[in-house]
């Protein structure tokens, strides 16, 4: 080969290789991508309205809220609307998530961060989930409020949905969109924001300003225990019961005792949805508005809020509980499964 | 906003398809407007009589005719459920009496009793600790949905 | 307590067949309207909801879904309805046999003698007015009389119209709008003012 040629050839070849380095659009793929969407929002200082729409078989249901992020870890949101949520805000700095409710709770309640390390990891175990049951493909890039996005779909690898469509700002990796459509393909859950505006960094003293009192940081709060399947069996003071059918592509993620130890909850995920199943004995619960629905003796009470179905029912001195964004049908089937 | 605009809109003023702040504005341009709000008395007249126009009941025993017409599964059922409707007619009034009495009897032991003693809860509850799991424990949760639902 | 639509597909998917005959039950004078105001002929419009009712009979096992079940319904009333037009030629002279006008099953002629008739001139213009808005509908042209009846039988949404004729909502809102004009003009000497 002529030397000349030869220079020509890794002169481009160098090129090239350079051009893909640098372009991240090329190098990445759509798993990195959502990788590194995961945690975004703790990295950066930004300020958002953000309006989510959820759509049942006789409902839309919007809600719109003001939301703040600063590095690392800070997140604020306050509702704005409908107007019974306005005012409503959770500030979570990172160790604690304060939540205030004005009006109807005038204390403040205190539960575990957001993006505290034990969540933190239960969510990268569920992003695993999510990586293992959903095919994750870039679609061609959209612009969103004038921002470069990378746009994402995942769908399922067996029959259960949801579908997902994903925004993500390019420079940030925040998910700037998303939209949930069942296995139907019918939309029934969109997220975006009308405004956006990065770099824009608050004090966050003026944050807490807006609740009643300024919590103080040593308050100790009760760390809900959550227990691996074994452990809750042995743990749990009565006898329990196991669905023996989940819709595809779930996995039990974590059980919990509550109430006094009188209430048992046990969680399963696919990585983007959670089908919870809750038990104790025999109680009365009142549900407001519902529907009626009989199944092989099984009497089961039922209703659809704007983040998923619930069912009651009792059977055998025991009340349960079960909830998830999953067809009726499979909700059903879970329900006479267990045994 | 001047007439021909709302001349041409004013059919779906009157389906309710308009948002809040058009629908405002349509009703203030109507209050000063004789001719548009002609033209909708006009609109709801012809809303009104159609409906009574179409609206009709079938012949009667329309479900009647139509089962003799459905696959063959149903009149099995029916059968089936004649049966139980041929005892109960068969049975003498005494019969009747000890059969329902015993019904209410298993229903108020197996579902009223246990409930009078039994702990009393609210669904929201669970509700919020669903939410929080579908926040806190999935890969792309949104922070504070479960605000949405606490009442209590 | 009244059982959704979706309560009731469900148990008859499970074997529960008289959930069937609550559902034709619910939407029988509905679907019978909508057959007899597109069609115009009363014995064809009582075979023609009959052969509606089976078939979503024997599709009700492939149902699935939040698609709302009047949504597919309603579809299957208006292809239904449409192939039969296609099929045989209308007969116009039946159309006026086909509302008996001041008989006490025709809504219309009751509902206004009870709201409004005090004389005799008055029944006979009232007579008269019903048999015109019939012969309005019956004039529209085939596009826009089945969003015209739809809308007035079930006070649908253009969103849920558009799901039904499977075209876009924009076209919902400007085929009302012609079909009501076209309405306009043929009774306006009946709309008073």
């Amino acid at each position: 080969m002529n030397l000349n040629k030869f220079w020509k050839v890794f002169l481009f070849l160098i090129i090239l290789s350079l051009i893909l380095v640098s372009s991240p659009s090329l190098a990445q793929n759509g798993k990195d991508i959502l990788r590194l969407s995961f945690d975004a929002q703790s990295q950066i200082d930004f300020e958002g309205i953000r309006k989510i729409q959820t759509y049942t078989s006789d409902k839309i249901h919007s809600f719109v809220a003001k939301v703040i992020y600063q590095k690392p870890n800070f997140i604020y949101v306050e509702y704005l609307d409908p107007p019974y949520l306005k005012g409503r805000i959770i500030i979570d700095n990172g160790e604690k998530r304060i939540e205030y409710l004005p009006g109807i709770d005038k204390k403040i309640k205190i539960l575990p961060s957001f993006n505290c390390s034990w969540i933190k990891e239960k969510r990268k175990k569920a992003l695993k989930i999510t990586l293992a049951n959903f095919n994750i493909s870039k679609i061609p890039e959209e612009k969103i409020l004038g921002r470069e996005v990378y746009t994402l779909s995942l769908s399922p690898k067996n029959s259960i949905g949801p579908f997902l469509k994903l925004w993500i700002d390019k420079k940030t990796y925040l998910i700037l969109r998303k939209e949930k459509y069942n296995s139907e393909r019918e939309l029934i859950l969109s997220l975006y924001y009308t405004k956006v505006n990065f770099n824009k960094h608050f004090s966050k003293k003026e944050l807490y300003n807006k609740l009643p009192r300024i919590p103080s940081i040593s308050k100790k709060f009760p760390l809900p225990s959550s227990y691996t399947l074994q452990e809750i069996k042995a743990r749990a003071n009565f006898f329990l019961s196991f669905p023996g059918y989940l819709p595809p592509g779930y996995t039990f993620q974590e059980g919990e005792i509550m109430a006094k130890r009188k209430i048992v909850k046990l969680v399963y995920t696919n990585g983007l949805e959670v089908i919870v199943l809750f038990q104790r004995p025999s109680a009365k619960i009142a549900m407001g508005p519902h529907k009626w629905m009989n199944f092989d003796n099984l009497g089961i009470r039922f209703r659809e809020g704007p983040y998923g179905k619930t069912l009651v029912w009792n059977r055998k001195k025991k009340t349960f509980v079960l909830m998830g964004e999953v067809p009726l049908e499979e909700l059903v089937k879970i329900a006479q499964s267990i045994k | 906003m001047n007439c021909d605009w709302l001349k041409e809109n004013l059919s779906a003023y009157v389906d309710g398809e308009m948002n809040f702040i058009t629908r405002w504005r349509i009703k203030r341009h109507l209050k000063e407007c004789l001719e548009c709000s002609k033209e909708l008395r006009q609109l709801e007249k012809i809303h009104k009589l159609s409906k009574l126009a179409i609206l009709v009941s079938p012949e009667s025993h329309f479900y009647d005719r139509l089962k003799a017409k459905l696959p063959k599964v149903e009149t099995i059922e029916h059968k089936k459920n004649r049966v139980f409707e041929n005892i109960w007619i068969a049975l003498p009034q005494g019969g009747k009496a000890a059969i329902l009495v015993g019904i209410a009897l298993i229903l108020f032991l197996s579902v009223i009793y246990p409930r009078l003693s039994s702990t009393s809860l609210n669904i929201d509850r669970f509700e919020k600790e669903y939410l929080l799991s579908q926040e806190t424990l999935t890969c792309v949760g949104e922070p504070a949905t479960s605000l949405i639902l606490t009442s209590e | 307590m009244s059982i959704s639509d979706e309560v009731l597909i469900l148990k008859f998917k499970r074997g529960d067949k008289s959930s069937f005959r609550r559902l034709v039950e619910k939407y029988q004078s509905k679907v019978y309207s909508i057959v007899l105001a597109m069609i115009g002929d009363k014995n064809d419009a009582d075979d023609l909801s009959q052969e509606i009712f089976i078939k979503v009979y024997k599709g009700l096992t492939q149902f699935n879904g939040r698609a709302k079940f009047f949504t597919w319904l309603y579809r299957i009333t208006i292809n239904t309805c449409i192939n039969a037009q296609n099929t045989r030629k209308r007969k116009p002279e039946t159309i006026l046999m086909s509302y008996p006008v001041g008989e006490k099953e025709n809504p219309l002629s009751t509902q206004l003698s009870q709201d409004t008739v005090r004389s005799p001139m008055e029944i006979l213009e009232n007579k008269e007015l019903g048999m015109k808005i019939k012969l309005a509908i019956d004039s529209l042209s085939d596009g826009l009389r089945e969003v015209f009846i739809l809308r007035e039988v079930e006070d649908l949404s253009y969103k849920e119209l558009s799901k039904i004729l499977q075209c876009p909502e924009g076209t919902i809102k400007s085929r009302l709008f012609r079909a009501r004009e076209e309405m306009k003009k043929k009774l306006t000497p009946y709309l008073g003012e």
